[in-house]
C-alpha cells in the first residue's frame, strides 16, 4: 500500500527536467525525520550552507466530500490536498521549472486503484502560492507551495 | 577654580582622549582573545565578500521555530568586526549579509542590525537552520 505523497513523489522523480534540478531531494513529509530537512538528517540538502534544490512533498487531512456514500460497498469519496513545497537558495529560477513540469505531468495523475488507497479522478491543481522564504529548517530559502486536489472514492 | 586652571585641564583632557585607532587596536586584541572566527561573509544577493576575521558570540538561549520543512533552532549572536586600525582592514559587514560557520555548515547566521562605533562595528545575528 502506497501514500499519495509517495505517489507523487514517484512522478516527480520520473520526469528528466526535474531529477536533473532537484536530483535525489525529493521528500515526503513521511520519511523525513521529526525534525524535517535540517543538515542532522538530510545532508544533501546542504552545499557549503546553502539549500540546493529540494521538494518536500506533504498530503494534508483526507476529508469525506459528501459525493458518493456506499455503506454496503463500504465506499466512501472524499478529497485530499497534497502540498509540494519547492526550496532553492535564492531566487525562484529553479523552483518556477519544477513547478512547471508539475503543472505538465500532475494533471495526468490519477489513482488507478492498484495502489492500495482507492480510485480517484485526475488530479487537479488549486493553487500556486507566490514568492515565500521558509522561516525555519531551511530559513531564509525561497520557497513555493502548490497544492493538489486528490478526489478519492475508496 | 581659575580660568588658566581649567584651560590647563581642558587641554590634558583633550590630549588624553582615546582615539579610534587605539580603541581599534584594543577592538582586535578583543577580537583575537577567544571565538576567533574567520567568515566568508555573502551579501544578500550571494555575493562573497571574503574572509574577514571577527569575533562572534552566541546567546546561550534559543528558541525554535517550525515549518513545514521542519523545526529549527534560533539563536542571538554578537559579530564583532575592527574599523579604522592602523593596519587591519576595516571589517566589511552589513545587514542582509549572511554566513555558515566552517565548523558546523548546517548552521545559517543572518546579520539583522550593525551598529559602527568608534574602532570597532558590531552586528546582530540569527542563527538558524
Amino acid at each position: 500500500m502506497s501514500s499519495l505523497e509517495a505517489i507523487f513523489k514517484t512522478i516527480l522523480a520520473n520526469d528528466a527536467t526535474i531529477a536533473a534540478i532537484a536530483g535525489n531531494r525529493i521528500y515526503t513529509s513521511g520519511e523525513i525525520g521529526i525534525n524535517g530537512l535540517t543538515y542532522e538528517s538530510s545532508p544533501e540538502v546542504y552545499l557549503d550552507g546553502d539549500v540546493l534544490p529540494s521538494v518536500l512533498i506533504r498530503q494534508r487531512d483526507d476529508v469525506p466530500d459528501g459525493n458518493y456514500y456506499d455503506s454496503e460497498a463500504a465506499e466512501v469519496s472524499s478529497n485530499t490536498v497534497v502540498e509540494i513545497y519547492v526550496y532553492q537558495e535564492r531566487g525562484y529560477v529553479l523552483i518556477d521549472q519544477i513547478l512547471y513540469r508539475c503543472r505538465k505531468l500532475l494533471p495526468l495523475g490519477y489513482l488507478s486503484g492498484t495502489e492500495g488507497i482507492g480510485t480517484s479522478f485526475e488530479f487537479e491543481w488549486i493553487l500556486t502560492t507566490g514568492r515565500l522564504t521558509d522561516e525555519a529548517a531551511l530559513n531564509g530559502a525561497s520557497l513555493v507551495r502548490q497544492d493538489w486536489s486528490v478526489n478519492i472514492i475508496f | 577654580m581659575g580660568i588658566d586652571s581649567w584651560f590647563q585641564s581642558r587641554y590634558l583632557i583633550d590630549n588624553l582622549q582615546i582615539t579610534a585607532e587605539q580603541k581599534a587596536i584594543h577592538t582586535w586584541n578583543v577580537i583575537l582573545d577567544e571565538n576567533t572566527q574567520v567568515i566568508n561573509f555573502k551579501n544578500s544577493k550571494g555575493v562573497a565578500v571574503g574572509n574577514q576575521t571577527v569575533r562572534i558570540d552566541s546567546d546561550n538561549r534559543p528558541t525554535e521555530s517550525k515549518s513545514a520543512a521542519g523545526a529549527a533552532p534560533r539563536r542571538k549572536v554578537i559579530i564583532t568586526g575592527v574599523l579604522d586600525h592602523p593596519t587591519i582592514p576595516d571589517t566589511d559587514i552589513q545587514e542582509g549579509y549572511y554566513f555558515n560557520l566552517s565548523n558546523d555548515p548546517g548552521d545559517r547566521i543572518t546579520v539583522q542590525d550593525v551598529i559602527r562605533g568608534e574602532g570597532e562595528i558590531q552586528a546582530i545575528g540569527e542563527a538558524s537552520r
